[in-house]
């Protein structure tokens, strides 16, 4: 069988009428969480066998609104299908009234439409159509074919109908199973034929019935020792399984913690490099600065102004200097004097040459009143006057301000503002560059935070909620406490189950002693037989259960390898563990022929796929189905598995050339703006069809607004 | 190979058939009607319990166990 096409019509967030025109092979479903993956699951699963409550939620909400005030509308579900060359349409449907208080809903119909390998057509109804989808799409093949999320993958965990519902759809064990049946009542009756013919024997009579009250006190006793043992082991398992999920937890809480300082360091990171990318750019760069470009220029006139004002104030400062050079030298030439230098002789010579009146720097006379005396007596003066404080003359100048000092200043100062001045182009141009390598920065930033916070998202939803870590913490404790007591008690009960298995057994003995003595040959002679043919029923079905478990676990391991090539090369083993009347499968990892404890995520959901692949290669080899294949559908199967094993796993399914529908966020990234992309690296996975399911613009806050689109890629 | 043939030749493939019951392999029938007519009487035994179960519709269980016990106790092992 393969599905050729699924139609939504307003159903959920599929607006209008929404197709999606599969092929056989690997059709691959990509949608970010929330742009309809699931929907299209549900949607599928409400047509295989959804029930008729609770119509209203699968409206489209968006057409709901559009229909407001009595408007009427379909919402369906179809599936066009292919088996032995014959073509299905299922369509599932119901109307909905738009009314004020809500969608009304009809009940829904399901209709067939079967065109035969002659071409000729027939319309079916209801419970025909549901026989028909039934014969086409057996719901014993239905239940193994269509899983959502990681979880469901495991078919076994929900108990002892697991083995049971997979022998009779898949096993030709079933048919061994009656007859263990017959076996056991057979047994029973021959075991009563023989005691009862034992008790009309006075013989051994009270010994008999003694031993026979005590074989049932004791067996009475044991079945509930082992009734308790069964219930205790039961708990002990389900608070392993706790703790073993608590651990999860704690991985998950601890991989949160790291997820969070990840999250808040990208946050930190992206609120620095928003703080320095300049938002005032041009204003700064251009209102401020640009101005000043040219500034250099008028800086260098000025320069060159003040240059020339200093050359010509030298130039006049040396005339004047000249000038006035030459008028003191004139003056002294005219009064013909040559001083001496002040204080040469000294005062002492001086005075006592006045008093002397004799020059003796001349060697002549200088009476009192003489030129040379009064000569001398001048000289005095002058040195007398040059002991004493002068006061300081000013010296003539030209200009009495210097001016061009001040200018050089300016200058100087503005100098260096011309050297800012001169690197504005090129500050320009860093700061482009500056900006545009923050904001790459910022973006690089922005897709590992986001990254990080689907991450967390994702961890969030493996682990419920992130304050169920916190209560799990709590229950760790009493559940480690009561693992402890279980265990301890188990072992007593299991002494208690051993001692009472002897004690039976060995009263058995002494009751088949007095068989053989008191009861007649041919009935001791029957029970044995049907004792034997009761062991051979159960044996031989043992084995028969086995045998398909171990070709389960073949073709399990065949794939596993496949999809692990570059893993984890252990294998897996399929067994049967019977607790009472019970029987259950477990799915164990070996490595190297030991136990591998606590695999991962990944590990242990690509086991369940492999089990589950193999599951169904031998459900199309059941001949009573007689369509030979059938396709499954997975939504989400491989959240854990990261986009290379993601990858892998794709490229091995396609490579098995069996339809198979796979929903999945992986491949959906973001670019810089935040938009949609497909990654590049889904060009490297091989299928047949791909589709990716976006959402049109919407607001998020109004259901009315959701419309998924569906676009082939 | 019908089924009722399958079930018996892989009843009669049990250790027990040649351990304990000591029967060589060509006196292992290899149908139904071939079991029911077997001089051992744990094979005629299971050849006549699938014929009864495997018949539509099948017999009951006591239906069954009457047949057997009678047919049993008359056969010496």
């Amino acid at each position: 069988m393969i599905i050729q096409s699924v139609t939504l019509e307003n159903f959920q967030c599929y607006y209008d009428k929404k197709e999606f025109d599969f092929s056989s092979g690997l059709n691959i479903i990509l949608g970010d969480n929330g742009e309809g993956k699931t929907k299209f699951f549900e949607g599928v699963s409400w047509l295989l066998g959804g029930n008729r409550y609770n119509l209203d939620k699968l409206v489209s909400k968006k057409k709901l609104s559009e229909e407001y005030n009595n408007g009427i509308f379909p919402v369906s579900v179809s599936m066009r299908v292919k088996m032995n060359n014959q073509d299905y349409i299922f369509k599932k449907s119901f109307v909905v009234e738009s009314k004020e208080e809500g969608a009304k809903t009809s009940d829904f119909q399901l209709v067939c439409v079967h065109t035969n390998e002659k071409g000729e057509r027939e319309n079916v109804l209801d419970d025909k159509a549901i026989q028909l989808l039934d014969e086409t799409f057996p719901p014993e093949i239905r239940r193994y074919s269509m899983f959502k999320g990681e979880a469901e993958l495991d078919i076994f965990k929900s108990g002892e109908e697991a083995l049971s519902n997979l022998v009779k759809s898949f096993s030709d064990a079933k048919y061994y199973d009656k007859y263990c049946n017959y076996g056991k009542y057979l047994r029973e009756k021959a075991e009563k034929a023989v005691d009862n013919d034992v008790k009309q024997s006075s013989k051994s009579k009270k010994e008999f019935d003694e031993i026979e009250q005590l074989i049932t006190l004791k067996s009475n006793k044991l079945n509930s020792h082992k009734s308790i043992l069964n219930k205790e082991t039961e708990n002990l398992e389900r608070i392993k399984e706790d703790l073993q999920d608590a651990d999860k937890h704690f991985d998950n809480a601890e991989s949160l913690k790291v997820i969070k300082a990840r999250i808040a360091h990208h946050k930190e990171n992206k609120s620095t490099a928003q703080k320095r990318i300049v938002t005032d750019f041009t204003s700064r760069l251009f209102d401020e600065k640009w101005l000043l470009i040219h500034f250099e220029n008028i800086q260098n006139e000025f320069n060159a102004k003040i240059s020339s004002f200093e050359k010509n104030r030298r130039d006049e400062e040396e005339r004047f200097n000249i000038e006035k050079g030459k008028a003191q030298l004139s003056k002294e030439i005219l009064e013909q004097v040559t001083p001496l230098p002040v204080g040469v002789p000294t005062l002492a010579h001086m005075k006592e040459m006045l008093s002397e009146e004799y020059c003796k720097v001349c060697n002549r006379s200088a009476e009192k009143g003489s030129n040379a005396y009064m000569y001398m007596e001048k000289r005095i003066r002058e040195f007398v006057d040059s002991q004493q404080p002068k006061q300081v003359k000013q010296k003539e100048k030209l200009y009495r301000f210097n001016y061009l000092s001040k200018l050089w200043s300016m200058s100087d100062s503005s100098t260096k503002e011309v050297l800012k001045i001169r690197s504005i182009n090129q500050e320009i141009t860093d700061a482009f560059d500056f900006n545009t390598r923050l904001k790459t920065n910022l973006s690089d930033i922005e897709i590992k935070l986001e990254k990080e916070e689907r991450e967390f998202q994702k961890i969030i939803a493996k682990s419920n909620a992130e304050e169920d870590l916190v209560s799990i913490y709590s229950k760790v404790k009493e559940w480690r406490r009561q693992e402890s007591n279980i265990e301890r008690s188990n072992e007593d009960t299991n002494k208690i189950i051993a001692s009472l298995e002897m004690d039976v057994k060995k009263l058995k003995e002494r009751k088949e002693s007095i068989d053989s003595k008191d009861a007649k040959s041919f009935l001791v002679d029957t029970r044995s037989i049907l004792r034997d043919v009761e062991t051979i029923f159960l044996e031989t079905r043992e084995k028969k259960y086995d045998e398909f478990l171990q070709k389960i676990e073949h073709k399990a391991n065949e794939i596993f390898s496949n999809i692990n090539v570059d893993d984890f090369t252990g294998e897996i083993q399929l067994s049967k563990e019977v607790k009472g009347d019970s029987e259950k499968i477990k799915v164990d990892l070996l490595e190297n022929g030991n136990l591998y404890d606590n695999p991962n995520q990944s590990l242990q959901t690509t086991k369940h796929m492999a089990v589950l692949f193999a599951i169904s290669e031998i459900a199309s080899e059941v001949s009573s189905y007689g369509s030979g294949e059938y396709p499954m559908i997975f939504d989400a199967p491989t959240s854990s598995f990261g986009m290379k094993k993601t990858m892998d796993f794709l490229n091995l399914v396609n490579s098995t050339d069996k339809q198979r529908i796979i929903a999945t966020y992986e491949f959906v990234g973001r670019d810089s703006s935040g938009n949609q992309i497909i990654e590049e690296e889904f060009s490297s996975v091989k299928r047949a069809k791909a589709f990716w399911l976006k959402r049109e613009s919407f607001d998020k806050n109004d259901l009315s607004t959701i419309n998924t689109t569906i676009t082939p890629i | 190979m019908t089924r009722k043939d399958k079930l018996l030749m892989d009843y009669l493939a049990h250790s027990l058939i040649k351990d304990k019951y000591k029967i060589a392999d060509r006196r292992i029938p290899k149908n139904v009607d071939d079991g029911m007519m077997s001089s051992s009487p744990i094979i005629k035994a299971i050849a006549h319990i699938i014929n009864e179960v495997e018949k539509y519709p099948s017999k009951s269980e006591k239906e069954v166990e009457q047949l057997i016990r009678k047919l049993l106790n008359k056969s010496p092992l």
